[in-house]
């Protein structure tokens, strides 16, 4: 089976695709190993997934794997131009306090945590212990663990073997 | 049919976060990636201009020149939905960690203040 892993650890059945989104999949792929500018790339993907999907709403294309996989090529895309980063652990922390309480303030507040303490770990100005992080991501219904490394989203410059970047391959 | 009359719209998103309410750093992925999705629900058009703007503004807090550069979004958009997207604006304010958004509709510039408290993860389209 053909699969692609997204910067998320998402993986995506490519042969589960109907015929008609592989075809937009082999055409947005092949114009993303042409290494277009950022610009033109969304612009051509948002397109062709538009086309594909005159009957759906808007939010609902955006939760088709066709879009995800799309938009995950475009922020590979836009990694390796240099306009945006990978993200890492804070990034990750923070998204999901934004998402379980309404403020930083609130989180802070069921936890016993010190807000300052907590921005400045999230804008990388102070080093969180792991006992700490473990005792915050309790606190959220998370748990730390450790995974194979995979692909580094840096490793998309338009010269390197992009097939290996997209996990495009057979599942063992 | 008669079309509805549309203004533009266009607003300035720093590739990097503010150095005080951030840490200067490049925007993770996901941020962006969030901003298109918004606007793919939010309008029929929208347009990124290529390259990035370079622009230097004076820091509200401090007074000093601060040296930033941008990505340029384009919206048209009709004239009584101009207040849903200084809203929205509001809100990628504090995603992106600014302390304002460069806004100009029809040529005229307006700066939009970053509210913090309205980070969620509403989509913009229910907002």
């Amino acid at each position: 089976m053909k699969k692609y892993q997204t910067l998320k650890q998402e993986i995506y059945d490519l042969d589960a695709l109907p015929p008609e989104q592989q075809s937009v999949y082999e055409e947005v792929w092949n114009f993303y190993q042409q290494a277009p500018d950022w610009d033109m790339f969304t612009a051509f993907w948002l397109a062709q997934i538009d086309r594909l999907h005159p009957q759906l709403s808007r939010k609902d294309i955006t939760e088709t794997p066709l879009f995800k996989i799309c938009e995950d090529l475009d922020a590979r895309l836009a990694i390796n131009q240099g306009y945006t980063r990978p993200g890492d652990y804070r990034d990750e922390l923070q998204s999901i306090i934004e998402q379980k309480f309404p403020s930083r303030y609130a989180f802070c507040q069921t936890v016993g945590l010190d807000e300052g303490y907590l921005s400045r770990v999230l804008n990388k100005r102070q080093h969180i212990s792991m006992k700490k992080l473990a005792y915050i991501l309790d606190a959220l219904g998370y748990e730390v663990t450790i995974r194979e490394k995979t692909d580094h989203p840096g490793a998309t410059a338009p010269d390197t073997k992009c097939g290996a970047m997209t996990h495009v391959g057979d599942i063992p | 049919m008669e079309q509805e009359q549309l203004v533009e719209a266009a607003f300035l998103i720093p590739i990097r976060e503010d150095r005080d309410v951030g840490n200067g750093r490049l925007h993770p992925y996901t941020r962006w990636q969030r901003l298109t999705r918004d606007l793919y629900h939010m309008f029929e058009g929208w347009s990124r201009a290529p390259g990035l703007v370079e622009g230097v503004y004076k820091d509200p807090d401090t007074g000093q020149p601060v040296s930033d550069k941008s990505r340029r979004y384009v919206v048209a958009l009709p004239h009584r939905e101009l207040d849903r997207l200084r809203r929205y604006l509001r809100e990628v304010g504090a995603v992106f960690k600014q302390k304002v958004i460069y806004l100009a509709v029809a040529g005229q510039v307006e700066f939009v203040e970053a509210r913090y408290e309205e980070i969620s993860d509403t989509e913009a389209g229910d907002l």
